[in-house]
């Protein structure tokens, strides 16, 4: 069984005719001990996709269809006191923007340990610092920093601050919505290595979620594209990156978006036009205005997620044959 | 292409902050820029590649005159531009025009496309009639491709997506025919797939009016693909320079040689060694004595931490075609 596994979800923004379906009808399954990376553009409905597992949605979003089962229990339809006993000790989440989301004024250590103290009741304050302290060598951080505050620290080591932090009550899954987008190669590089220790350590499986193919690549051991809404492929990392293997046009036009620098010395290909307005309604597979090989069919039929082999699926009608 | 005379010539740029602290000391000094030469010739572009704190920011900055460098010569066509003041610095300015990494930040929500552009030719003094600017401006906007541009003119910039805000900067820079223009992340802001769109078009733009192009970028990989020649600057100095290829293949300096060995690359199972510095880019206020990077360098350490690195400053020479800033740098096998 797989630790998570998300079926036919839909998150609505807003309602009724200005409503937009941001996340419409997606599958998502995260086994135990795997790494699986959420990839798309901005406005795919990645983040949204992600944000709906602890249902951590603002307040005019809504899941319209679909359930989401961690462990067997359905968290769709859980209240909030009950979702508070998964979050943070089942599931805890490395938020977008980390380097700004940590408290100015409160030390390094009391931050790691607050979890603790709140999902764990009956923890000493003294026990909760050592915990945090234990969670910062960790993470990399020597533990007489746990005194600090958040301004003393680089970019590179809040970041680090915020991954103790996620795993503070041992988490089972953890989210990670870009989690080194604002960070230096270098650094993104180190906490990349970090994460892939920690997820032995500790047991972790990890939803990572980048615009980054090339960062997924490197890291994960499934790969999902997101579209406009969808999913557009999804498979092993060998299935999805590397232009032979991908079965999405917009996988491949994606992979040839970004220089790689083994290969020969050319101008990247981008894709033209724009990603489409979830507010209208839609015929046909979304990406065909801007694919360079749709045909009729892809205008008037929605492609349905097909099998291709054991873990590759891609939402294509021209599927494998479109080079 | 060495004949013809740059267009942008840099000559020992040093930017300093200060910086107040507490205690007695009162205030301290940052050295963000720490002697920097650079030339640009027409039609060229000049990557500069560094990490957040390495000074790339601080060197468009200085150039573009938004801070006062600290010392140095930065000549334009020839000119000094850090003895222009007041109205000669501003009519100056429309030879040297800027992108911005933020077209969310860097345009004026409360002023139409079209007026964006008009503020440009109007800031330069450009004196013309109304209607000839209005020609122009439209002009402008067809060309980096915002058609038809009657109805995008008469849009306000926030109702923009950021790569068609990123096009009208292009748009409002470019209409001035700069001679150099200086950009700074001008697509880490926007979606891949449209990333493409916006170089292509600072690439057509730039060769045909042959302007000089500062392309500042903690990306590697993309200075890689789109600049003539790059320069990887850390804590404050250029610390390799060389032809993109070249550089990439073989980098010669270690912090390059790192750099390189990280490249996020967007295929699985490419056999390659990782090589992870740990720590950070020196405190400008702290700056280490001799090479910079010996804390941090990991040929240091398996050299057996030489005295030299610590002791002397390495100057950047020439090696082949590139330059290099290390007392040992990695050789070529030769055959």
């Amino acid at each position: 069984m797989n630790l998570l596994e998300v079926k036919n979800l839909s998150v609505q923004y807003g309602s009724g005719q200005g409503g937009v379906l941001a996340v419409d009808g997606v599958d998502l399954s995260v086994g135990v001990g795997e790494f699986v990376g959420l990839a798309g553009e901005s406005g795919c409905g990645k983040t949204t996709l992600a944000m709906a597992i602890p249902n951590l949605l603002p307040k005019y979003a809504s899941i319209t269809t679909g359930t989401i089962e961690f462990e067997g229990q359905d968290l769709s339809n859980k209240s909030e006191s009950e979702l508070n006993e998964v979050r943070w000790r089942d599931i805890s989440v490395i938020f977008q923007g980390a380097l700004n989301a940590l408290n100015p004024v409160a030390t390094i250590g009391n931050q790691i340990a607050e979890p603790i103290l709140i999902h764990e009741p009956g923890t000493s304050h003294d026990a909760a610092i050592t915990r945090a302290k234990e969670l910062l060598e960790a993470v990399g951080i020597s533990a007489s920093r746990s005194s600090s505050y958040s301004h003393e620290f680089s970019g590179g080591m809040r970041q680090r601050v915020m991954i103790a932090m996620a795993l503070a009550c041992r988490p089972k899954l953890v989210i990670a919505d870009e989690p080194i987008t604002a960070l230096d190669v270098m650094t993104q590089a180190q906490i990349l290595e970090l994460l892939r220790s920690l997820s032995e350590t500790f047991n972790l499986s990890m939803l990572l979620i980048s615009h980054d193919l090339s960062v997924l690549a490197e890291t994960c051991d499934r790969v999902q594209i997101m579209y406009a809404g969808k999913v557009a492929e999804v498979g092993t990392a060998d299935d999805v990156f590397g232009e032979q293997n991908s079965a999405h046009p917009y996988t491949q036009r994606l992979l040839k978006s970004y220089p790689n620098i083994h290969q020969e010395r050319k101008f990247i290909d981008g894709i033209p036009g724009y990603p489409p307005d979830l507010s209208k309604s839609h015929a046909g597979c979304r990406f065909a205005e801007r694919c360079t090989v749709s045909v009729e069919k892809c205008f008037t039929d929605e492609p349905e997620l097909a099998v291709i082999s054991e873990l590759h699926r891609s939402a294509c009608h021209l599927v494998g044959g479109s080079k | 292409m060495n004949s013809v005379a740059p267009i942008l010539d840099v000559n020992n740029l040093t930017v300093e902050y200060q910086v107040k602290t507490k205690g007695k000391r009162g205030v301290r000094i940052a050295r963000a820029v720490d002697g920097v030469s650079l030339k640009i010739r027409p039609g060229e572009t000049l990557a500069v590649v560094g990490e957040s704190g390495s000074g790339k920011t601080s060197i468009a900055n200085a150039i573009m005159r938004l801070i006062e460098p600290t010392s140095g010569s930065i000549m334009l066509d020839g000119k000094e531009l850090t003895k222009l003041a007041g109205k000669e610095l501003r009519l100056a300015r429309s030879k040297f025009q800027m992108i911005f990494q933020d077209p969310f930040e860097s345009l004026d929500p409360r002023r139409t496309v079209l007026d964006t552009i008009l503020e440009s030719l109007v800031v330069a003094g450009i004196g013309i009639d109304d209607a000839e600017k209005r020609k122009l401006a439209l002009e402008a906007l067809e060309k980096v491709g915002l058609i038809p541009a009657e109805n995008v003119g008469a849009r306000y910039t926030y109702q923009l997506s950021g790569g068609q805000r990123q096009r009208v900067a292009i748009a409002a820079a470019m209409i001035l025919k700069p001679h150099l223009l200086v950009a700074d992340e001008p697509v880490s802001m926007l979606d891949v797939s449209l990333r493409a769109g916006i170089l292509r078009l600072m690439r057509e733009l730039s060769r045909e009016l042959q302007i000089a192009t500062l392309f500042i970028t903690h990306d590697l990989s993309l200075a890689w693909m789109y600049a003539d020649r790059i320069a990887v600057v850390y804590s404050g100095r250029i610390v390799e320079e060389g032809h993109p290829a070249d550089l990439i293949s073989f980098p010669q300096h270690p912090y390059t040689k790192a750099l390189v060995s990280v490249i996020p690359v967007p295929e699985k199972n490419i056999a390659r060694n990782r090589i992870i510095l740990s720590g950070e880019i020196p405190d400008p206020l702290e700056i280490p004595s001799g090479c910079r990077f010996s804390p941090r360098c990991p040929k240091y350490r398996a050299l057996g931490q030489p005295e030299l690195c610590i002791s002397s400053d390495p100057k950047l020479e020439s090696i082949g075609d590139q330059f290099v800033a290390c007392h040992f740098p990695e050789k070529k096998e030769t055959k």
